[in-house]
């Protein structure tokens, strides 16, 4: 018998007026763990997340969190959340405990007593002890992440929503937060959204690829990238062979490298004997995706 | 053109371009224009007070209107002048200007032309105006037989003004970068004009008057002892009085322009944040993980209201611009007290005259509050970002709306507090006795909490509805001005009197306050703005709509 997903998610369709569809059927269901939410820009993940997090009504569909009806019950829907949306910010004159504290209290964490302890364990947690009674304005863009985070996490919620996490992160910054989602991920189920694929692929054992509004792929890294395994190709061709090869071959990565370019192509056979076999990754995996 | 030059006037043309897209740069002219030509016209707006039988359309007159508007309009000028040089560092342009070929010469220059540029056509709609209201009143060829008497004063007042006030608002806008500090400077301006210009009604002249920015002291100060006949045709004088008054204005303000020009900087200078707290001075808790065990439910009603209120209350009374005001305030309110109290009045004389003080001079620092800080309820979350991690919180909007709501009036409850314990004091001190307390507080409290509250409500509504904080913020005030233009000539109608708070005659209060007025109209107020917030909040919505 398998265990009910934490978060499930049917035929949710959005379209904003006079455009396309920003999500369309789409339809997945998730348990414990990491879940990579993959996507160029528009692809339409920040709008899934805000549906989720019930900060926006679909047009249609059924979103379900921790067995509640998200859409029929959203205050009890919110109470099993966290959500940390990728631009956020906090009154600059107000410190992290205070902080924390006024949003421990709004989630329903009480009583008192057990309210203050969270929120110092919390702070503590995340690495904030240290400036808990400075103004947020004194806090640094990696410590104001991780008090983003430290709310998300208010309430132990058994689904956690993060939006671009990692955007504005230094390299320690950014691994110290990679660390703490993968631990959050043991008893709880953690929708990562990104478009850094190095973060998904260090990251998740379940992969969502969401593009113009449709999940195009889903499965952890090695079993996405299997379809591609032998078929994929590389080479560096001069700046002024390239178009040619972009006509006739199905190019899935094109970048420039000491002044050439080097092409990634996915065929059964190589293109020409300058393209030799390559193994492909994730990001390849990817780039053929959003291709179409 | 010298390369300095043409980055100059490349930056002025931008901040132009700019300008002549901002729906308000048209909206401040109109404002000015209508009230000269309402005032002019023989409309409802009184622009002179005490004129008795001198016409609408007398030098002395059009000059007291000019003095008047522009008073007025330096809220127009702060504005402007706020724009102007803050605006690149509110959207993040600044190190982008500051990384260029541009020095601190050239885009300051550029700035400031730009802004006088526009304040010049925004208060050439004063002269307009008022020639357009003459025109409508008494006819064309009348009008024209004015036209000196309405350039005159344009000339002499409201160009020296505009000049001197917005020279001052742009350095200080430059050198501090903040908005609180300009609207804090632009309060202490309107305090000396309102002190110098009551020395002046006293029969002060002299540099009692110099002390005045928008130059209406000197002008009072020339003309009190005028008759009618003369101040029916007289042009306005200019005196040595109302020479010192400019020429001090001016050197004010070029010597601050001055000293933004050499001192103040393109990019916004970096925060140095303060050293932190050092650590250790608390354990961390021993259970890191006692987070997880404590799981979330939705919150109930009363709950959420009294989190949500003493957060709003908290970030509100932290802010420096409540501060300044409040501090600013303070200060008014008990220099006027002060002055207001006599030295033999009695314990409960004493007690009415320093609430007639604090009615009088806190009014327009609470509206002021009022305004923004309704504007902050409605905007500040979505502007910090803090809106979707509470819109995502197992609150209720409602409940959320109430605690704001509650927050603010808290946080009013304090400044009233400090306001009136400031005016007590000034008469205790003064007097050397005790002020009558129990009436002086409740009094406080429906005299000057319950306008204020049933204001805040009423603004907040503004902005709910129309859904644009400037505009919100313009409408309030303009709404305001209107209703304290009228309040005078309505008093005489009996649905206004109900409305309206009785007047706080000292000598009268002391006898008896006049209780049954003021809790008709705080609960008339009370109860339309309770309507009106309880209609209001079905417009409140949580994240975005589908």
């Amino acid at each position: 018998m398998t265990a009910a997903p934490l978060l499930a998610v049917e035929g949710l369709r959005v379209r904003y007026a006079g455009g396309p569809a920003a999500l369309d059927d789409v339809a997945f269901a998730v348990g414990a763990g990491l879940t990579g939410l993959l996507g160029p820009n528009g692809a339409g993940k920040s709008t899934l997340l805000r549906v989720l997090a019930t900060l926006q009504r679909p047009d249609a569909g059924r979103v379900t969190i921790a067995g509640v009806d998200a859409l029929a019950d959203a205050d009890a829907a919110r109470a099993r959340i966290g959500y940390l949306p990728q631009e956020f910010g906090f009154p600059p004159a107000l410190t992290p405990r205070e902080l924390l504290a006024h949003f421990a209290l709004l989630k329903g964490v009480a009583p008192d007593g057990t309210r203050r302890d969270a929120v110092d364990a919390l702070l503590a947690r995340v690495n904030l002890w240290d400036v808990r009674d400075r103004p947020v304005k004194a806090l640094s863009g990696g410590m104001r992440q991780r008090l983003g985070v430290a709310v998300a996490l208010v309430g132990a919620p058994p689904v956690l929503l993060v939006d671009e996490p990692t955007v504005a992160l230094d390299p320690h910054e950014r691994h110290r937060l990679h660390d703490l989602v993968v631990e959050l991920a043991d008893t709880r189920a953690v929708l990562f959204s990104t478009h850094l694929v190095a973060d998904v692929e260090a990251l998740c054992r379940d992969v969502l690829v969401l593009h113009r509004g449709r999940i195009v792929r889903r499965g952890a890294p090695e079993v996405l990238v299997a379809p591609l395994a032998g078929r994929t190709w590389r080479a560096r061709v001069p700046h002024a062979a390239a178009p040619a090869v972009r006509e006739t071959q199905r190019v899935i990565r094109d970048r420039l490298v000491g002044g050439e370019v080097e092409l990634t192509v996915v065929g059964d056979v190589a293109p020409t004997p300058a393209f030799v076999a390559t193994a492909p990754t994730l990001d390849d995996v990817f780039a053929e995706a959003i291709r179409t | 053109m010298s390369g300095a030059l043409a980055r100059a006037v490349a930056v002025a043309r931008l901040e132009l371009a700019v300008q002549r897209r901002e729906p308000l740069t048209a909206l401040y002219p109109l404002v000015l224009g209508l009230l000269a030509f309402a005032y002019a016209s023989g409309g409802p707006v009184e622009l002179v007070p005490a004129r008795g039988p001198v016409p609408r359309g007398a030098p002395w007159a059009l000059a007291l209107a000019c003095t008047g508007l522009v008073a007025f309009g330096q809220v127009i000028t702060t504005m402007v002048a706020a724009t102007v040089i803050l605006r690149d560092r509110a959207v993040r342009m600044d190190a982008l200007l500051a990384t260029g070929a541009l020095r601190r010469v050239e885009y300051l220059g550029g700035k400031l032309a730009a802004a006088l540029v526009v304040l010049l056509a925004v208060y050439a709609a004063i002269p307009v105006g008022l020639w357009l209201g003459l025109a409508a009143d008494g006819g064309v060829v009348r009008a024209l037989d004015a036209t000196g008497a309405v350039l005159r004063p344009f000339a002499l007042l409201v160009v020296p003004v505009m000049l001197g006030v917005g020279l001052l608002q742009f350095a200080l806008g430059a050198l501090a970068g903040r908005l609180w500090a300009i609207v804090g400077q632009g309060l202490v301006l309107l305090w000396l004009w309102g002190a110098a210009l009551g020395a002046a009604e006293g029969g002060a002249s002299g540099a009692a008057t110099w002390l005045d920015p928008f130059a209406s002291a000197p002008v009072v100060a020339a003309t009190r002892a005028w008759p009618d006949t003369v101040r029916a045709v007289a042009p306005l004088p200019v005196d040595a009085s109302l020479v010192a008054n400019r020429a001090l204005w001016l050197a004010i303000g070029a010597l601050a322009a001055a000293l933004a020009f050499a001192r103040a900087t393109i990019a916004a200078p970096v925060a140095v944040p303060r050293a932190s707290p050092a650590a250790g001075d608390a354990a961390p808790p021993a259970r890191v993980d006692a987070w997880r065990a404590v799981a979330a439910a939705p919150l109930d009603g009363w709950a959420t209201v009294r989190a949500q209120a003493g957060y709003v209350a908290r970030w509100m009374m932290r802010d420096a611009g409540w501060r300044v005001l409040a501090a600013l305030g303070a200060l008014n309110v008990a220099v006027n007290a002060w002055r207001a109290v006599p030295r033999d009045a009695s314990p409960a004389l004493a007690a009415a005259h320093a609430l007639a003080a604090a009615t009088m001079h806190a009014r327009l620092f609470l509206i002021l509050l009022a305004t923004i800080y309704a504007g902050e309820l409605v905007w500040r979350e979505r502007e910090q970002r803090t809106a979707p991690l509470l819109d995502a919180l197992p609150a209720r909007t409602g409940a959320l709306v109430t605690g704001g709501l509650a927050g603010t009036v808290a946080a009013q409850a304090v400044l009233v507090a400090l306001l009136a314990a400031v005016a007590w004091l000034a008469a205790l001190v003064r007097t050397g006795a005790v002020p009558e307390v129990a009436r002086y507080a409740a009094a406080s409290v429906a005299w000057l909490l319950v306008p204020f509250v049933a204001w805040m409500a009423c603004s907040w509504v503004v902005h709910v509805v129309v859904a644009n904080k400037v505009a919100a913020h313009l409408l309030c005030i303009a709404a305001w001005v209107v209703a304290v233009t009228v309040d005078g000539r309505m008093r005489t109608h009996g649905w206004w009197r109900a409305l309206g708070w009785p007047a706080v005659e000292p000598a009268a209060f002391a006898a008896g306050a006049p209780w049954d007025g003021a809790l008709a109209a705080s609960a008339a107020w009370l109860a339309l703005s309770g309507v009106a917030v309880a209609a209001a909040s079905r417009r409140v919505a949580r994240g975005e709509p589908g």
